[in-house]
């Protein structure tokens, strides 16, 4: 059992990421965090999580959160937080396995913003939020 | 400056033998010493794969429950959540992580996970409660220094019929159930009772026991009671095998901080006050008797706490008396009201459980299995297994191949 684990794990690891393909997509603004897509799984980036999840959470429950992108790798809320490079070295396994292929921006930075959009993540900046005010 | 500690630690033990205390202490002498321990790229992409990955595979659960029960019913302690997060342990290259999940009024399983053992390298110092033998003869740890924690046997018993396990305690929270010294006394008044419960709790660290012993001069022992009695110099002596030098005052200090207090961030409820032969207050000799059977006179005496004896019955207390009574009458005390604590507080891991008739279920090469349940329902659990084994089997795919890149 043990060692055919292994080999299965070894021969699926091999083709699965091969199959992984690279598009690189262009930011989508949304004047509200109700114009976004329904049903679909993000990952966030935000500058005070504390202020914005909750609003969100309530707002557009349909949207699933993979993960929070911050400098240091924490957890809020039971959803965890990923490194920034880190999260560009696990784009496959986010996109492939989760199934996750959304960044949503609720501050917008720039050059993380860019390596995502390299990453072929669909990206999402909400304009003029503040406060979770105009959510 | 911080400096960095390289070396790399193992911790074994049977569960209420000082096995959290032993990873707390090592872990503190490092700290103190203004040491961190050295974050090597593997174990980098490890802290933010394994929660991300466990969020995941959490969230697919329950999705499934979902369609199935009551998602209100559910009761899974945070720690679980983790995907390293629960009992672990190796063999060959797989490593095993069970999770204990409850249902309210229907009972609970062990789920259990495989996946490529360096997924363990997640955590600073590696520990299980299992296998002392495995991990000396195991190449991938041939350079860890290796601690195994020990207490008198008795006393651990004594302490395994009063824990509460991760489960029942997320229960308990979720509830905001307030009598915990109750609830401990019940469920210990239970399985003193039920010497087929004893029996089995006795018959598993037996086995652990014997292992151990053949192999006990390889690893570094640190007895809780000496930890206990004599803090300093424990920690002290603990902190020159590891290559560190920690005052007298250092180490006291570190104790004063870790003291008589839960050291889980989640398994809150896994923390009781131990005083050395407490025991005595709460086995009676019929516990005794079973001991004997099992062959404990030699194992205590080996692990140098002395032979068995019996206890004066005229020194009983009125927990013991009253056992005793039980005892005699043949009756199992089963007053507990809430029989969901009842079933989740029978705690189904570290204890040989044939006598109680649980299932398991499993399906060949896949990641997972059920281990033990309650829970006579083997449609829900091939639903269960053949929902998250393409995930499982996923992320497994994904830690081996993103860490042999690394390596």
């Amino acid at each position: 059992m043990d060692n055919q684990s292994l080999s299965v794990y070894k021969t699926y690891g091999t083709s699965f990421l091969n199959s992984i393909t690279c598009e690189k997509k262009k930011m989508q603004v949304f004047k509200s965090i109700k114009k976004l897509p329904y049903n679909i799984k993000v990952c966030l980036y935000a500058e005070k999580y504390e202020k914005i999840l909750p609003v969100l959470k309530r707002q557009r429950a349909d949207i699933e959160i993979v993960c929070l992108l911050g400098s240091k790798g924490f957890e809020y809320e039971g959803i965890p937080g990923i490194k920034f490079e880190y999260f560009l070295k696990m784009s496959d396994f986010i996109k492939e396995v989760i199934g996750c292929h959304s960044v949503l921006f609720l501050n917008l930075k720039e050059d993380i913003l860019k390596a995502i959009e390299d990453c072929g993540f669909d990206c999402y900046l909400i304009e003029k939020l503040e406060n979770g005010e105009n959510i | 400056m911080e400096k960095i500690f390289d070396k790399k630690l193992l911790v074994i033990g049977p569960p209420r033998s000082g096995f959290t205390l032993l990873i707390n202490v090592l872990t503190n002498i490092i700290r103190y010493s203004g040491y961190r321990f050295k974050q090597t790229e593997k174990r980098s992409f490890l802290k933010n794969f394994v929660p991300l990955a466990g969020h995941f595979l959490y969230s697919e659960l329950e999705h499934f429950f979902k369609k199935y029960i009551d998602l209100s019913k559910l009761v899974l302690s945070p720690e679980f959540k983790l995907l390293v997060g629960g009992p672990k342990w190796v063999n060959g290259d797989m490593a095993y992580i069970r999770k204990y999940i409850g249902i309210e009024d229907e009972g609970c399983f062990l789920l259990v996970f495989i996946f490529p053992k360096q997924i363990l390298d997640y955590y600073e110092v590696i520990h299980s409660h299992y296998n002392p033998i495995f991990w000396l003869n195991d190449n991938y740890y041939k350079s860890y220094l290796k601690f195994a924690s020990i207490r008198n046997p008795l006393d651990i018993l004594n302490s395994s019929v009063f824990s509460i396990n991760a489960m029942t305690g997320a229960y308990i929270f979720k509830h905001n159930l307030s009598d915990i010294d109750k609830i401990r006394e019940q469920l210990g008044l239970y399985k003193l009772t039920d010497l087929n419960v004893f029996e089995g709790l006795a018959l598993w660290l037996k086995e652990y026991l014997k292992e151990f012993l053949k192999v006990k001069n390889n690893y570094f022992v640190m007895r809780w009671e000496d930890l206990i009695t004599e803090p300093a110099k424990t920690i002290r002596k603990l902190a020159s095998i590891i290559g560190l030098s920690v005052s007298e005052n250092m180490a006291l200090e570190i104790w004063d901080k870790m003291k008589y207090r839960n050291l889980t961030r989640w398994h809150v409820l896994n923390f009781r006050k131990g005083i050395i032969g407490d025991w005595k207050n709460h086995l009676t000799n019929f516990h005794i008797e079973i001991l004997k059977d099992l062959g404990y006179d030699v194992l205590c005496k080996e692990l140098g706490y002395g032979s068995l004896y019996y206890l004066k019955v005229s020194e009983y207390t009125d927990f013991q008396k009253y056992i005793e009574e039980c005892i005699k009458k043949k009756k199992i005390y089963n007053n507990i009201e809430d029989k969901n604590i009842f079933i989740f507080g029978f705690n189904q891991t570290n204890i040989k459980t044939e006598k109680f008739g649980f299932k398991s279920f499993s399906m060949k090469d896949y990641h997972l299995y059920i281990e033990k349940t309650t829970i006579d329902n083997e449609i829900f659990f091939k639903k269960l297994l053949e929902t998250l084994e393409p995930i499982v089997e996923k992320i497994g795919a994904h830690l081996l191949n993103k860490l042999t890149l690394l390596s």
